[in-house]
């Protein structure tokens, strides 16, 4: 027996694959692709990886980034390789094509969970919108130029959807100036908003008074936070929002402006600004 | 949970050098392996063989255990026990570790120690790689430089 033990003790090539990818899953990117050429059996493990973390600060040169997603999502494209969650957090200069090529991949390979952090100029393809198989989103837009948001569309068709999580995130206004995201997700229980304006059709007029409409049969924590005006930032969100969720059981206010035109019977609130009318 | 309904008082482990460790119950929790030994049994006593753990191993690993069961033990004092563990460890260790952590199926442990060996070969090249992993290539020299070439950006 002791000659089995031996033998076991150095040999790495006997742990299970899912052990080899859970090393790789405390990787950095650049470390998990070059396992590629340990050895053959190693070839395609990476690809493997349902959990992908693409950070563009563990770049010292952004082309090299923009090369990284671009041949993962190439290798990844030749086979059916699972893909479950993905983390992309990106600064400096990014081609869009390649970002709407990473998106529509780990779109068509059923992704649950999504994480982007981007600069607001990028727009995100709408895809993101309609997927069936996401449970969690997350989109964090760095601030340097309100106009060109990061936008969502006016309806969301997201059945699967549990968490979204919007910071600094445009929404889309039709021409009444409304805007009713929410209420075709029918599982989602948590939503949290940090700083989003309404888009407005450009054949609005500027001093209209818009409605972001809080509409869900099953959410049950609500954040919103606001604090735009507090920074004197351009132009002031000219909105209230309306809320309507029977089953909210947490609801935390920060800043302002904010109107609820009924706050539901029971529910927790927790105020921590004084300027909510 | 199955532990509690067991009546087992001590649990012997026998490490593959031959060296026993006497254990109590609570602390075995985190050992899928021994623990589905156990629910089957009803008895005051049991002696589990683990012809995969070295004793030295085991000691380390119950040490962890031990630590990580206690209730009195601050989240801090578990954290600050962690890094002086897996501080005097060598990379050997590590993958021992790692290997009887994968056979006596613990979850935690396995996760700690995963990410202790991905600490140790980030920002190393394959060379270290391989030899870290006791990996011989059987890739020809073109096969390999054809790999490279399809994901250029990472080995620059």
């Amino acid at each position: 027996m002791s000659d089995r033990v031996k033998m076991k003790r150095h040999n790495l090539n006997d742990l299970p694959n899912e052990i080899l990818l859970h090393i790789m899953s405390y990787m950095m990117i650049k470390d998990v692709v070059k396992t590629s050429v340990l050895s053959k059996r190693w070839k395609n493990l990476w690809k493997y990886l349902p959990d992908l973390k693409l950070n563009t600060s563990e770049f010292s040169k952004p082309w090299f980034f923009t090369e990284c997603v671009s041949d993962i999502v190439s290798s990844r494209s030749q086979g059916d390789y699972p893909l479950r969650t993905l983390d992309f957090n990106r600064h400096g200069s990014f081609q869009h094509k390649v970002f709407t090529g990473l998106i529509t991949h780990a779109m068509s390979r059923n992704l649950q969970q999504l994480k982007i952090v981007v600069p607001s100029n990028i727009g995100l393809p709408y895809s993101i919108f309609s997927c069936h198989s996401l449970t969690s989103i997350y989109i964090s837009v760095s601030r340097y130029d309100v106009k060109r948001r990061t936008r969502l569309p006016k309806h969301l068709d997201l059945p699967a959807l549990k968490s979204l999580h919007l910071d600094f995130v445009g929404i889309q206004a039709d021409e009444s100036g409304h805007a009713e995201p929410f209420s075709a997700c029918t599982k989602l229980t948590n939503l949290y908003i940090d700083e989003c304006v309404l888009v407005y059709p450009s054949s609005l007029s500027r001093d209209v008074e818009g409605i972001l409409n809080v509409i869900n049969a099953s959410l049950s924590n609500l954040t919103i936070k606001d604090t735009l005006t507090q920074k004197n930032m351009r132009p002031e969100p000219t909105y209230k929002y309306v809320i309507s969720t029977p089953k909210l059981i947490s609801f935390t206010v920060n800043g302002s402006p904010f109107r609820a035109s009924s706050v539901p019977h029971g529910v927790k609130v927790e105020l921590q600004s004084s300027s909510v009318t | 949970m199955a532990a509690e309904k067991s009546s087992i008082k001590i649990i012997t482990l026998i490490a593959a050098d031959g060296s026993v460790f006497e254990v109590e119950p609570n602390i075995v929790k985190e050992m899928k392996t021994v623990q589905s030994y156990i629910d089957e049994l009803d008895q005051n006593t049991v002696s589990i063989p683990l012809p995969n753990v070295f004793g030295n191993d085991l000691a380390m690993i119950i040490e962890y255990c031990k630590k990580h069961a206690s209730e009195e033990e601050t989240k801090e004092a578990k954290e600050e026990f962690d890094f002086e563990f897996v501080k005097r460890m060598k990379s050997d260790d590590k993958l021992r570790l790692l290997q009887a952590a994968s056979y006596l199926n613990m979850e935690s442990f396995l996760q700690f120690m995963a990410k202790a060996i991905a600490a140790e070969i980030e920002n190393q090249s394959v060379e270290f790689v391989r030899d870290y992993f006791q990996i011989e290539s059987d890739f020809t020299p073109e096969e390999e430089a054809e790999l490279r070439k399809e994901n250029e950006w990472a080995f620059k």
